[in-house]
């Protein structure tokens, strides 16, 4: 019960420490909290879906681009709390058709599908705005400044948290986790697993397109190749192999550590950062098979004196 | 006696004074920092027309001495501090806060692609760096500006490059050597795009027929069905406003088909060594993006140096790279210190000899930008804006492949 | 008559489209490893093709002859010493599949960034063979043609010596279920090295060819490892015959789709083919079942 208590005052001292840091820090820490923040929120919102149901989705991309796009199309035209609800109700309409689709994929073969399927978007998309635009590119002019961005990360960070913690606890998190287990199981246990694929995909879709819109703030210059970089869907999948997908915290656990190291290997070896990353990568796999957080669940056994 | 005594030592004191004053220590060097993808998609890029000036440049600095800061009557050295971007926009402006506010460099150098450049403006006036884009060429650049003070663009922009050659066309038409068709393929990404309608519309106003317009993706892997399509019309000229691998490939694919028009333009690249290097004398009379007065004055010892230096020869965009380096340098030289609202103002105001030729900026834009070159005899050569200094004639027709 | 032109060179595309996925599915259908570092060792022997060409004035052909053996070599050693301890750790297939993401991850960085290190970062290209050869009429590159030849030999040399000979029975059975391949005394870490290897060897000689008709700089890897996974999940994992057919699909389609509709929705138009025929058959076009 008093373990309890710790931890939710511990998370909230935290949190206010977090919220203080515009005021405390300087604009490249604050810059680099964005990038921790808003990796954050897209490998929580991964892994609270892909996780437990063992669809590993690379349409990570898909869902930030359509964010992006969200903001550079409206944000001359309404105000931003309006331009942020239409971004995530996009995402999650764009995930809601691409669930229904994929319903009768499984394994590598919906892997790979969602990678196409991100791709499709981002040529869809090229094509349209060169045909109706006649130009690929759009500056976004706006006046939010890098500390607002870093609040609305936040805010959009513990959300996130927040809603993969009560999916996990709750029976629909259970339902998924069947799912990923034995698919045919869950279905003759009765449960919807189509409608529990597709809203627990949507829903983290959403999450995914708000951190898009908000990290376009920050971007002035905004073309499709930018936003539907897919490249972000594999760091997101990494980053979530390497926290380890089973904790709550996990993605943060493979988020931090790998933006930091990044940071400091392109400042310390900015010509040897590809062969040191990559070195790094192949030694935590094989010492840290269960991944960052899994680490750290070993050692939290050991001081408690749990058995592991 | 004692009023010489206290003259003296009034004087002496005062003496001391001021040189304790002008003891202002110089300073041990002048950092300029980047951040530029040394890794990813744009690597290719930020390597020739990037960082391998900025080195360059480094070098021929500090081997005469240093930049000579009248302030101190000193010459101080310059010294480089980089960042790997990646080729991530987002990666690129946390690095170049982190120059700024962490590293505290004195300037801010630009890195690659239009995409990086006009992103990274609003960041730099914000602070108040003044900095010389060059990889940069895009239709709302020019209109922006104003917004980005601190900002000065060096390279030609869609409507300029394309109002260029279509009056250059215009002009052959007149003289009967050409009638006046020309055909037309972009690839789908921002600079291809912009070149593509502004050639449509500088066309239109020059009376010249645009009988084929393609545009295909960035990545695409055989274009010999267009190429087939276009030579059956039989156009007086081809515009392919391409990235180096499309660049490489439709010269290729047009030499076996046997395209070979009057006039031959391949966009980003064509004046590349590797170019050469692929298509050997074929390249005679393909034109570019870009272009270069052959005979500046210190280009042809540039060229030797860079050749030592990176055991490759230089081209047209890395020429103009270490212009705006020389720019920088001279401005820092006339101000006498380093003090970036004095610099920003002695860019703005002043025309800057060069190994690009002479650049002044009009409203932060070069007034007077190269748009176009041509290969002759081994050389890539400036062509266009004819009137340029030691601009060539046009070879026309391009010889058959 | 164009549009005779126009399918052809979709078959020779295609040709090529299906040679990038032969080695990933003997890495990934045979040996179960999801090999992300595979488009490296194109990019490596592109290189080296470039290099006997344009420093020694060999013919880039014969530079397969030391391409094709070192890959081979390294994707052995890189099985044996890097991947068969996470193999035989692995509880799951998943597990497995995890782990060997992210190591050959690793292993892609590795080699990517030592090719940047050493080579630079600059396209590269050479000439060779880029003479047009007629076939009924039709002008295809000669460097296009024999690429997408050898391609279409090797699949259907492939699909033959997996079909009627014993090594093929073999790999075949080690596709399907290793562990019941391991009751039948084959040798399954041994086998697996070897289609590791021979994938590799195969995705090098890839490598040569295309080199002589395309750019390429160190960062390429990846492309091409995304390219052929895409050929690998439309035929069907394991199935030769379906990347050849995969490939032909998405090459004519490619072609006929720019001439017909608009080049810029080229790469749209795979996209959208592929997800298509996955929609109606979920498990590629050859599905095993």
């Amino acid at each position: 019960m008093t373990s309890r208590l710790f931890l939710s005052a511990g998370l909230l001292v935290a949190l206010a420490v977090l919220a203080a840091v515009p005021w405390f820090a300087s604009a490249y820490v604050l810059a680099v909290g964005i990038t921790i923040l808003s990796f954050t929120v897209l490998t929580t919102a991964w892994a609270a879906f892909s996780g437990p149901s063992r669809y590993v989705s690379l349409a990570t991309s898909a869902f930030f681009g359509v964010g992006v796009y969200s903001v550079a199309v409206a944000i001359d035209y309404l105000p931003l709390p309006v331009v942020l609800a239409i971004a995530a109700a996009v995402g999650f309409a764009i995930a809601l058709v691409v669930g229904l689709a994929t319903l009768r994929l499984s394994g590598v073969y919906f892997v790979i599908f969602t990678f196409g399927l991100a791709e499709l978007t981002k040529q869809v998309m090229i094509w349209y705005e060169i045909n109706q635009n006649q130009t690929l590119a759009r500056i976004v002019f706006v006046d939010t400044s890098t500390e607002q961005i870093y609040w609305m990360l936040l805010a959009l960070a513990v959300a996130t948290l927040v809603i993969a913690w009560g999916l996990r606890r709750s029976r629909y998190g259970f339902a998924l986790q069947v799912i990923g287990e034995d698919e045919t199981v869950a279905r003759h246990s009765g449960i919807n697993t189509t409608a529990l694929k597709v809203l627990s995909f949507a829903l983290t879709a959403a999450l995914m397109s708000l951190a898009g819109a908000m990290m376009s703030l920050r971007f002035t210059y905004v073309d499709p190749n930018t936003a539907f970089n897919s490249f972000v869907s594999f760091q997101v999948l990494i980053m979530a192999l390497l926290g380890g997908v089973g904790a709550l915290f996990g993605p943060l656990l493979g988020v931090v550590p790998l933006v930091l190291l990044s940071e400091y290997l392109s400042g310390s070896f900015p010509y040897h950062f590809n062969i040191v990353l990559g070195i790094c990568f192949v030694l935590i796999v094989f010492f840290l098979p269960t991944g960052v957080a899994g680490l750290l669940q070993g050692w939290a056994h050991r001081l408690t004196g749990r058995a592991s | 006696m004692l009023g010489r005594i206290c003259r003296l030592g009034i004087a002496l004191a005062t003496a001391l004074g001021v040189s304790a004053a002008l003891a202002d220590e110089a300073p041990e060097s002048i950092r300029l920092g980047y951040a530029i993808s040394l890794t990813g998609p744009y690597a290719p890029g930020a390597e020739s027309t990037g960082w391998s000036q900025y080195k360059l440049w480094q070098k021929d600095v500090n081997d005469a001495g240093g930049i000579y800061l009248k302030k101190y009557d000193k010459k101080v050295p310059v010294e480089l501090v980089e960042y790997d971007d990646r080729s991530q926009i987002d990666e690129m402006l946390k690095l170049v806060e982190r120059l700024i506010i962490e590293d505290k460099v004195d300037f801010v150098l630009a890195p690659w692609g239009s995409a990086m450049n006009m992103a990274v403006a609003p960041l730099l006036s914000k602070y108040k760096y003044p900095t010389i884009h060059l990889t940069a060429s895009g239709e709302k650049i020019r209109g922006a500006a104003p917004r980005w003070p601190y900002s000065f663009w060096a390279l030609t922009q869609p409507d300029y490059t394309a109002e260029s050659m279509a009056g250059m066309l215009a002009r052959f038409k007149e003289e009967g050597k050409i009638d006046g068709r020309i055909a037309i393929m972009s690839v789908a990404d921002q600079l291809g795009i912009e070149l593509n309608s502004a050639m449509v519309k500088a066309a239109e106003k020059h009376g010249i027929e645009v009988v084929y317009n393609k545009s295909y993706p960035l990545g695409v892997s055989d274009l010999s069905t267009q190429i087939r399509e276009m030579a059956a019309l039989e156009p007086d000229a081809f515009f392919g406003f391409s990235y180096p691998t499309d660049t490489f490939m439709l010269t290729e694919q047009s030499i076996v088909l046997g395209f070979s028009p009057k006039m031959f333009y391949t966009a980003v690249g064509t004046p590349f060594a590797p170019f050469k290097g692929k298509f050997g004398d074929k390249v005679e009379g393909i034109m570019g993006f870009g272009g270069l007065d052959i005979a500046a004055p210190g280009l042809a010892e540039y060229w030797q140096r860079h050749i030592d230096m990176w055991d490759r020869p230089s081209e047209s965009g890395a020429v103009g790279a270490y212009a705006t380096m020389e720019i920088l340098k001279n401005a820092i030289e006339a101000v006498g210190e380093v003090d970036r609202d004095k610099v920003r103002e002695y860019i703005a105001g002043n025309a800057h000899d060069t190994i690009w030729g002479q650049i002044k900026f009009e409203a932060q834009m070069n007034s007077d930008p190269w748009t176009t070159g041509q290969w002759q005899n081994g050389e890539f050569v400036g062509i266009l804006p004819a009137d340029k200094p030691n601009a060539q004639p046009v070879l026309f027709p391009k010889p058959k492949f | 008559m164009l549009l005779f032109e126009v399918l052809l060179n979709g078959v020779v595309l295609g040709g090529m489209y299906a040679l990038l996925a032969f080695g990933l599915n003997l890495q990934y259908g045979v040996a179960r490893i999801m090999n992300l570092s595979y488009g490296e060792f194109l990019m490596t022997s592109a290189f080296a093709a470039f290099w006997f060409f344009t420093l020694y004035s060999i013919d880039p052909l014969l530079s397969a002859l030391f391409s094709v053996p070192l890959s081979f070599v390294a994707n052995w050693l890189i099985y044996r010493l890097v991947l068969t301890p996470l193999v035989r750790r692995a509880p799951n297939r998943d597990a497995l599949e995890t782990d060997s993401i992210l190591v050959t991850f690793g292993i892609l960085f590795v080699i990517q960034g030592t090719a940047l290190l050493n080579w630079g970062g600059e396209y590269r290209g050479y000439t060779y063979l880029a003479v047009p050869v007629d076939v009924f009429g039709a002008t295809i590159a000669a460097n296009r043609l024999l690429a997408s030849s050898v391609a279409y030999a090797l699949g259907i040399g492939a699909f033959l010596v997996l079909r009627y000979t014993r090594v093929g029975l073999a790999l075949r059975a080690l596709a399907i279920d290793p562990i019941a391949a391991q009751l039948v005394a084959i040798d399954v870490p041994k086998l697996s090295g070897l289609a590791f290897a021979t994938g590799g060897a195969m995705i090098a000689a890839a490598g040569t060819l295309i080199s002589m008709f395309l750019s390429f700089n160190p960062s390429i890897g990846v492309i091409y490892t995304l390219k052929a996974l895409i050929v690998m999940i439309l035929g069907g994992v394991g199935s030769m015959l379906g990347s050849l057919v995969a490939g032909l699909i998405l090459g004519v389609a490619e072609n006929l789709g720019a001439y017909l509709v608009d080049p810029g929705l080229t790469l749209a138009i795979n996209f959208a083919i592929f997800l298509l025929i996955l929609l109606l058959r979920p498990k590629g076009l050859f599905a095993r079942g």
